[in-house]
């Protein structure tokens, strides 16, 4: 059934990508509509998918068999189904004018695609379809963005991570001769370089996830518009990370460093997604900053465990909610700088109320599901970063500069998200008198941030439009990169081989040449020249003869 | 398995007597070279049509030469010709049809001696075909040598090289490597005769001879490939060729390097041979090193496509030094994407250099108002920088795996240099999809639906084969 | 009676001197094709005789017919035949007497065919003085007789220093030896304990006569400088038609008379060798004049045929064979592209007239650069046989030295080939070539389509060539 239902879905996208522009509202009602045909018809019934396996023998190359699929366990399927929400509400924001988008039914078509390169990196068992389903996830991102230069920037951090991931895995490969990741743990045990497929590993997986060295080119998604940001954070590159990360830990833990360097990584990731959360003025960049956030701790969870990687993905569908919040609809702008556009909360006491409860539902269903120290530590971080953000979006006093007016259609989600995570917390009551102490924290802090602290650095262009790391790739890798090429091509080629080599061969004959024409063009002169010369030969001859 | 009714010899002779006809057909100012055109693609059609059916007769589980055909040449000295195919040789030749064919495509509007660029290509189809099917030394060294004068006109005639001095050196160096080989095949010769290629990797040479031969081997086959300091001509042609079949051809001619080591190889190396393998492996990572390097710092695409093409060779080439059989194969379905996409993307950066040349304007932005041309060119750069949507990406892992599994410094290397020259055409992708006012391209000069569709068809190919490499293989 | 009859294949040829003489006499409308037509007739009778009387010979120790001589007479009279005819086009051009030139050639072609036959040194004594006048004649054979008489008088002088080596050396040896009979001086030299030094300065000096008629280094300037002011038939004719008879009367000289001071002889043979493949591939570089350049790759060609030859091994001999006929086929191509190329009825003779050759003659383009990559020796070109039969015959014997060399020298002269198929074929066109024969282009096709059928199947034709020249020794 997984198999019919992505068909179907490639299927409906590949016919939706080629209608007309046109009436695209109702292009786009109709994909929404469609895709929730096909969810209802395929998942009503979970408890046969969870058995479900569809698999068939994809790539017959010698030397490696690889099978294709789909499906395979309950958690897979729990996975999937999570992240159908995360779909549903993509589409219908592409249907709703609420963020300004060219080509709405376009981004929902490559969404679709992403989804399905996304259960077929969930269920990979093997290192084929793991790197092909995070390789389509890349290429599609790349595809879904509408910059030319956070396309161009996008496209080669993922390639940096596809070659390191994929580098990692031929090391392995090159050991072992098998790719099959379920039995990872029990060959893992003896891999030489593990190491280098570490550091591999590791590599491609922060970058996908964005953690701090390599968070940039996720940060200049701030310049597209919200649903195609929401697309390429939820369902996109970070998540294919942490399921990597998930699917290939027995590897990384056969290294002693593994743990100290991905605690390292975190902690950083966490600091400058805080830091970046309060001080930069982008809207955009800040909810990017509190996804990064969240990915970080992510991480961190799947340290302890790989499996947590399922929970994980269940908590997606919050950080989706969370994100819209802090988003204003009905904005034609793509990056709003808050310093010169906030909101005056007093018109905006609806939406400031939902957002607290939002909150504090997910801060509770992060402390329920997470084991003691870690939920304190996670939901109190998430909520200091919904917290500053909102206090950034709200104002005391009216801005001049507001072109967007109002949030009605997104309270709809509120609503909605309010009433399911009240209903889950109301299925399992895991409700404690500590949790108090959070909410407590999370009203204090609302409260007391000033906008002054939140402002401090917003006109300081230094920080926030440097990119230093940028700037040190640039300087420190880049440009003794260049200077290496221009010292080969220059040095090699044209002193080394054609000044000398080339050179002095063609000087070489060239003389032979003109001595040779000079001594055949003199008419009489050389033809006594030349007789000479063969009576010389025929004196040497006859003169060798008598020696003999 | 013999062949009765001489397939191989019609595969081979076919361009040729196309040739012939396209050579007699005529041609004026108001035809253009349009018959000439129109009979070089239906003879490569035709062509494909035979390697296609010769696809289904054959066993391409089978990794020994098939379909034989022998033909008593000279008595003296004794030389018979024999032509035979495995899996391997026929995906080449499959290849290398359709990436002409691509060329040929991409040169369709050329108005400058059309006729005689039809001539030239058939003649270079004709005797690298021979090449493949070639199984004896004799053969395969006529048309080892054979296939440079055709190559040697194109690129001079159409190349439009700016520094003539370069043709002919380039003519007179890979002449050199081939008298090289003549020189081999004759000692070869004289010591056992005229043999069979699969039985060239089991001489039981010694001492200084089997130096002395293996060497010169060596030396002439790598006079093809751009390997340090041996690259210095080919990358100063290749990288100055604007006619894209032209380049197409160019960039051919390394293949029949790698294939002629695949062939030679001797299966059982001893210490002395072993120096060389490893001079080789040093050399090769080293010279993929700095072309990709001069790649990524140059701004001019041609160098950046030529770089990726000898980065990708060299490796080919040190996977199979590995002297692993079970590799071979990969590298066969992994060059036969790698030769579509680099004829693909050399037909499109062509294409946008003509339009740019047009309308006297810059490239930056050209694909932010062409959507065909943005799609297409998008596809083959991310598939040739080997990323999941061609059979490059799963044979680059299994070469790849066997190259770190035998050393893992050179492997890193090797994978650095595959890094850089993947930069190297994301750059350039990234230059054309930046928006820039200042380009006058418009939605008008988006390529043609024909080449749009030719472009499909060669991505449909690279899709399928990254699936299954022989799905259009239909069996009796 | 019947010795009378085993003349008729010289007698045919001489025939066609009294009826040409009549004709140029007597009639009064004759054109070029007449004498033509007449050398045809005459050719061809002689090539019918030569065939039925293969093995006969009338005066056997002075000139012995058998399959060996057969073969290499018709195709020198085959060649000829096909050279006569193509001059004829450019007398009917040029509208001038070709009298002179074919009564010239048909005599040296006569006297070919008895070099060729010849056992005894009497002949070589009665030919070569006769083929130096004749040689002398034919260079004068110009409409403007001041450019090629300074030519034609250095050789002149020159050929006489020659014939008078050839006097010396021949009566020295039939002093000692007592006899002309090239098998009666074999043996005497066999049966010497010691040879003495002027017996053997004779043979040497018979041996350097012989090497200046082929034109090789270091006496090619005579031939360099004749082709080079010559008008195009008398070139074609020296190119063309001499080498088969040279390379025979070279075996019958060296690997038949001079046997026993065959390991002595052979170190001069080799110098000369290697000396015409450099002299002649250095020379052709930088090289303007056309027919210049080609007469320096003929003695290229001379010099990789020599190189082939030396051990006089049968299988060397073969190879060697195979390579003149390549050569001839070859050069015969080349200089009817030659008769091909003319603008406002004059033929061209520099590099520069040919540049762009190829926008408007693209079937002579094609022509000559399939002869002159066939020169190069690059398969499947027919010069591969050629180059490959040698360097077989040199890796047997093991020279690798003389191996080397001449890959060396076929590399130096590949770049100028090289150079003048980029001026054809690179460069845009600069003069208005006139209308070509249609002839021209027939003869042409003949001759790609002999090579290329007997590329395709060589073994084919050197069946019966390899059993007639390793019997013939």
């Amino acid at each position: 059934m997984i198999l019919q239902f992505l068909s179907a879905i490639l299927v409906l996208s590949i016919i939706f990508k080629l209608v007309p522009y046109r009436r695209r509202n109702f292009w786009n009602w109709l994909l929404l509509l469609s895709v929730f045909a096909l969810i209802v018809y395929v998942f009503p019934d979970i408890s046969v998918l969870k058995n479900q396996v569809s698999g068939f023998k994809w790539m017959a190359y010698p030397s490696l068999y690889t099978d294709f699929i789909l499906g395979g366990s309950e958690h897979i399927i729990s996975a999937i189904i999570c992240l159908l929400p995360i779909l549903l509400v993509i589409l219908y924001l592409n249907a709703m004018p609420i963020y300004s988008d060219e080509h709405p039914l376009s981004a929902g078509c490559i969404v679709l695609y992403q989804f399905c390169a996304l259960v077929i990196l969930i269920s990979a068992q093997n290192f084929i379809q793991l790197m092909v389903g995070a390789g389509c996830i890349s290429i599609l991102g790349f595809y879904l963005i509408s910059d030319s230069d956070v396309k161009k920037h996008y496209i080669f951090y993922s390639y940096i991570a596809e070659m390191s991931i994929f580098t990692a895995l031929a090391i392995v490969y090159s050991q072992f001769a098998k790719i099959n990741i379920v039995n990872l743990s029990e060959y893992g045990k003896t891999l030489k370089h593990q190491d280098l497929v570490l550091l591999l590993i590791l590599c491609g997986v922060f970058i996908k996830c964005g953690m701090f060295l390599f968070q940039n080119y996720i940060l200049e998604l701030q310049n597209i518009s919200f649903n195609r940001i929401l697309s390429l954070s939820l369902l996109s590159s970070p998540l294919s990370g942490l399921i990597i990360f998930s699917k290939l830990s027995p590897l990384i833990f056969q290294s002693n460093f593994a743990k100290v360097l991905i605690l390292t990584f975190v902690i950083l990731s966490v600091l400058w997604s805080l830091i970046g959360i309060c001080w930069r003025d982008s809207l955009s960049a800040k909810i990017l900053y509190m996804n990064m956030l969240f990915f970080s701790m992510a991480i961190y969870l799947l340290c302890n465990s790989a499996d947590n990687i399922y929970l994980v993905i269940r908590l997606l569908p919050l950080l989706m909610v969370l994100d819209i919040c802090l988003y204003p609809a009905d904005t034609n702008r793509k990056n709003i700088m808050l310093s010169s556009s906030r909101l005056y909360w007093k018109n905006h006491k609806t939406e400031i109320f939902m957002s607290l409860v939002i909150v504090s539902l997910s801060v509770t269903i992060i402390l329920s599901v997470l084991v003691y120290p870690l939920n304190y530590i996670c939901a109190s971080l998430l909520g200091i970063a919904f917290i500053i953000i909102l206090r950034g979006l709200y104002n005391n006093t009216p801005s001049d500069n507001i072109v967007f007016s109002q949030k009605i259609s997104s309270c709809v989600f509120p609503v909605v998200a309010t009433i399911i995570m009240g209903y889950f917390l109301y299925a399992k009551p895991i409700l404690k008198l500590e949790y108090c102490y959070v909410y407590g924290g999370l009203i204090i802090l609302l409260i007391v941030v000033p906008n002054r602290f939140i402002d401090l650095f917003a006109h300081n262009t230094a920080i926030q439009s440097s990119d230093l790391l940028k700037d040190f790739y640039n300087t420190f890798i880049v440009a003794p990169l260049r200077l290496l090429g221009r010292i080969m091509w220059v040095l090699v080629d044209v002193v080394v081989i054609e000044r000398s080599l080339i050179g002095n061969l063609s000087q070489f004959t060239s003389k032979g040449v003109s001595f040779l024409r000079a001594k055949q063009n003199d008419g009489l002169k050389s033809w006594i020249v030349f007789l000479f010369l063969g009576l010389l030969l025929i004196i040497i001859n006859i003169g060798s003869f008598l020696y003999e | 398995m013999s062949n009765s009714f001489a397939i191989l010899s019609l595969i081979v002779a076919l361009p040729f007597l196309g040739m012939l006809f396209v050579f007699t057909a005529k041609d004026s100012k108001e035809i253009q070279g349009r018959n000439a055109f129109n009979v070089c693609v239906f003879t490569i059609l035709v062509n494909i049509t035979l390697i296609w059916r010769i696809f289904m007769i054959m066993n391409e589980k089978s990794h020994s030469l098939q379909l034989q055909e022998t033909f008593n040449w000279l008595s003296t000295p004794d030389i018979n010709i024999i032509f035979a195919i495995d899996t391997f040789s026929l995906l080449l030749i499959l290849s290398i049809h359709l990436a002409v064919l691509i060329g040929v495509f991409g040169v369709w509007r050329n108005s400058f001696k059309q006729k005689s660029l039809m001539v030239f290509t058939l003649l270079f189809l004709s005797m690298s075909t021979g090449f493949f099917v070639s199984a004896d030394i004799f053969s395969f060294y006529i048309f080892f040598e054979a296939m440079l004068f055709p190559l040697f006109m194109i690129i001079g005639m159409f190349g439009e090289v700016k520094k003539q001095e370069l043709i002919y050196r380039f003519f007179l160096y890979n002449f050199l490597g081939a008298l090289l080989l003549f020189s081999a095949i004759m000692l070869i010769y004289h010591y056992y005769g005229s043999i069979s290629l699969t039985k060239v990797g089991n001489l039981p040479l010694k001492g200084a001879m089997r130096n002395f031969i293996w060497g010169i081997i060596f030396l002439s086959f790598i006079s093809r490939i751009p390997i340090w300091p041996f690259h210095y001509w080919i990358s100063s042609i290749n990288s100055s060729i604007r006619n894209p079949l032209a380049f197409i051809i160019t960039s051919l001619l390394p293949l029949t390097s790698i294939y002629g080591f695949i062939r030679f190889l001797p299966t059982a190396f001893s210490a002395d041979i072993d120096i060389y393998l490893v001079w080789m492996n040093i050399i090769g990572v080293v010279t993929m090193l700095f072309i990709s390097l001069i790649g990524f710092i140059n701004k001019d695409f041609q160098y950046k496509i030529f770089s990726y093409i000898t980065v990708y060779y060299i490796m080919y080439l040190l996977g199979i030094f590995s002297n692993q059989k079970v590799v071979l194969l990969n590298i066969g379905y992994s060059l036969f994407s790698f030769i579509m996409i680099v004829s693909a993307l050399e037909v499109l950066s062509s294409y946008i250099y003509h339009k740019e040349q047009e309308y006297e304007t810059v490239s930056q932005g050209f694909l932010c108002r062409t959507k065909k041309l943005s799609f297409v060119y998008s596809f083959l750069v991310i598939a040739a920088i080997g990323l999941p949507f061609s059979a490059i990406f799963v044979n680059n892992f299994l070469i790849l795996s066997k190259l770190l599994g035998t050393n893992i410094h050179i492997g890193m290397l090797l994978v650095f240099s595959l890094f850089v020259v993947g930069i190297s055409l994301l750059q350039e992708l990234s230059h054309l999809k930046r928006e820039d006012s200042v380009c006058k391209i418009s939605k008008t000069d988006d390529i043609p639906w024909s080449m749009f569709f030719l472009m499909l068809f060669v991505i449909f190919m690279l899709l399928m084969s990254f699936i299954k490499p022989l799905w259009f293989v239909i069996n009796e | 009676m019947q010795n009378w009859l085993i003349l008729l294949p010289e007698i045919s040829l001489l025939s066609f001197f009294p009826i040409s003489f009549l004709v140029n006499r007597y009639r009064s409308s004759k054109t070029s094709k007449t004498f033509f037509t007449l050398s045809k007739f005459s050719l061809l009778s002689s090539i019918f005789f030569t065939l039925i009387f293969y093995n006969q010979s009338v005066v056997p120790d002075l000139l012995l017919n058998n399959q060996y001589s057969t073969m290499f007479k018709l195709l020198l009279y085959a060649t000829a035949l096909v050279w006569f005819y193509l001059s004829s086009k450019w007398f009917l051009n040029k509208n001038r007497t070709s009298y002179n030139y074919y009564s010239i050639a048909m005599l040296m072609v006569f006297l070919f065919g008895i070099l060729i036959s010849a056992q005894n040194l009497k002949v070589l004594l009665f030919c070569i003085p006769l083929l130096c006048c004749l040689t002398y004649k034919l260079i004068l054979q110009h409409w403007d007789e001041e450019r090629v008489s300074h030519v034609a008088r250095n050789y002149l002088y020159f050929s006489m220093l020659f014939i008078l080596c050839l006097y010396l050396g021949v009566l020295c040896l039939r002093y000692y030896a007592g006899s002309f009979s090239a098998i009666t001086i074999k043996n005497w030299l066999q049966s010497q304990a010691v040879i003495a030094p002027e017996v053997y300065t004779s043979a040497v000096l018979i041996t350097m006569v012989l090497l200046f008629m082929m034109s090789a280094a270091p006496f090619h300037l005579w031939f360099v400088d004749t082709l080079s002011l010559s008008i195009l038939p008398v070139c074609g004719f020296l190119s063309i038609i001499p080498p088969l008879a040279y390379l025979s009367a070279l075996i019958f000289l060296t690997n038949g008379t001079f046997l026993p001071l065959y390991h002595n002889l052979m170190p001069l043979l080799h110098t000369v060798a290697i000396l015409s493949l450099f002299i002649g591939s250095l020379s052709t570089n930088e090289e303007n004049n056309i027919r210049r350049l080609f007469a320096f790759s003929t003695i290229y060609n001379l010099g990789f045929m020599l190189l082939g030859v030396l051990s006089f091994k049968s299988g060397a001999i073969v190879s060697s064979f195979v390579y003149t006929i390549i050569y001839v086929m070859a050069m015969t191509g080349i200089y009817t592209v030659f008769l091909g190329l003319k603008s406002k009825g004059d033929y061209l003779s520099d590099i520069s007239d040919i540049t762009g050759m190829s926008d408007t003659r693209p079937y002579l383009s094609a022509a000559f650069a399939v002869f002159i990559i066939s020169i190069i020796g690059v398969p499947p070109m027919l010069g591969f046989w050629g180059r490959l039969s040698l360097t077989d015959t040199l890796v047997l014997e093991e020279r690798w030295l003389d191996a080397v060399l001449l890959l060396c020298a076929l590399v130096i002269i590949a770049n100028t080939f090289i150079q003048i198929i980029r001026k054809i074929y690179f460069k845009p066109s600069m003069i208005h070539f006139d209308r070509t024969d249609k002839a021209i282009y027939i003869c042409l096709f003949v001759n790609l389509l002999l090579a290329m059928i007997i590329i395709l199947n060589p073994s084919y034709m050197l069946k019966y060539a390899e059993n007639i020249l390793s019997g013939g020794l």
